[in-house]
């Protein structure tokens, strides 16, 4: 066996390790989300805050294609497409920095305020978590689009990158229980 | 005919017609790019070298290219058709709570986009794969 094809035998079952571990960081961190959607029916029940409605949706649609073009620039970095994986990146992260103007800055200047009682503490608990997750995903996508520029992923060996698509991934599948058990279940208190 | 009920009918008029806009964009573009890049009149045939081994090595290559150019695009569409369902499903959400849907199938629709997302985003059952790249 050649060294070349010995060291990529290695890196596969690394790999295979690296995945088990992520997919494991995973699992803990849904217990913290589940434990918040936990106490959003524990405490509001049947009932929602009036939220803007359409800023929900669109916070919702623009983390959606942000998770598209993240899988846009996995696919194109295994078939080393280096332009399109730099651009989706790109991409994705500013599809990001949106979704956090819109949850940071429109949904937190409107009228429910942290210490509006159970609706302003799971409000902003949930909306605020996963906010910290969303802007970490960006973190992660800025150093991976910075390696990536400076040539350090190829088409066999991009690690760097599947973890932080499926990082980001993660964040947006957060969000695909947080957005209906926020803005869309249960009748509006007044 | 109610308010829900017009409000029902001209938000699936809207989904449908971006669905239905973005697919005649996307055939139209499809086209225009055949017309371009494929026609035989803007690209002439390439025959490759005279040698025959040359040529064995040649048409090899110009196979990988091919084959690696579908397989590249073919991902690219199934990350569009992901991105559409995706869509579609919230589409589905957001009009579901306008109408008072249970918050059970509410749920139920949430865990169809949580599985399409695991699979086709997440590659879940590549942890059960030999560290293969997906």
């Amino acid at each position: 066996m050649s060294t070349a094809t010995s060291s990529l035998s290695e890196y596969r079952e690394q790999l295979k390790n690296n995945r088990l571990g992520l997919w494991l960081f995973f699992v803990s961190e849904a217990f913290l989300f589940t434990g918040l959607l936990a106490a959003r029916f524990y405490l509001w029940g049947n009932t929602r805050p009036d939220l803007d409605q359409n800023l929900g949706v669109i916070v919702t649609v623009i983390l959606l294609a942000s998770s598209f073009s993240m899988n846009r620039a996995e696919t194109a970095i295994v078939h080393n497409d280096r332009e399109t994986f730099l651009n989706s990146l790109l991409v994705t992260a500013s599809l990001g920095l949106v979704f956090l103007v819109g949850v940071v800055g429109f949904e937190w200047q409107g009228h429910i305020k942290p210490q509006d009682g159970a609706f302003g503490a799971v409000l902003y608990g949930m909306t605020g978590m996963h906010a910290l997750h969303v802007f970490s995903g960006i973190v992660f996508i800025l150093i991976i689009w910075n390696n990536g520029r400076n040539g350090h992923y190829s088409g066999e060996r991009h690690w760097g990158v599947e973890a932080c698509a499926i990082y980001w991934h993660y964040v947006d599948l957060v969000w695909v229980f947080f957005y209906p058990a926020i803005y869309l279940m249960g009748k509006v208190a007044h | 005919m109610d308010s829900t009920t017009i409000f029902v009918a001209v938000v699936v008029f809207i989904v449908m017609s971006i669905i239905g806009g973005g697919i005649t964009i996307a055939v139209v573009l499809y086209q225009f790019n055949l017309l371009i890049s494929g026609g035989a009149l803007v690209v002439p045939p390439d025959t490759g070298p005279e040698d025959a081994m040359e040529r064995i090595a040649w048409k090899k290559e110009r196979d990988d290219k091919l084959a690696s150019k579908t397989r590249l695009s073919g991902a690219y569409r199934t990350g569009v058709m992901v991105l559409l369902w995706l869509a579609l499903l919230t589409a589905i959400e957001f009009v579901a709570s306008m109408i008072g849907v249970s918050t059970v199938a509410m749920f139920l629709i949430a865990f169809i986009k949580a599985a399409i997302i695991l699979q086709f985003f997440m590659h879940v059952s590549s942890l059960w794969l030999e560290g293969e790249s997906h």
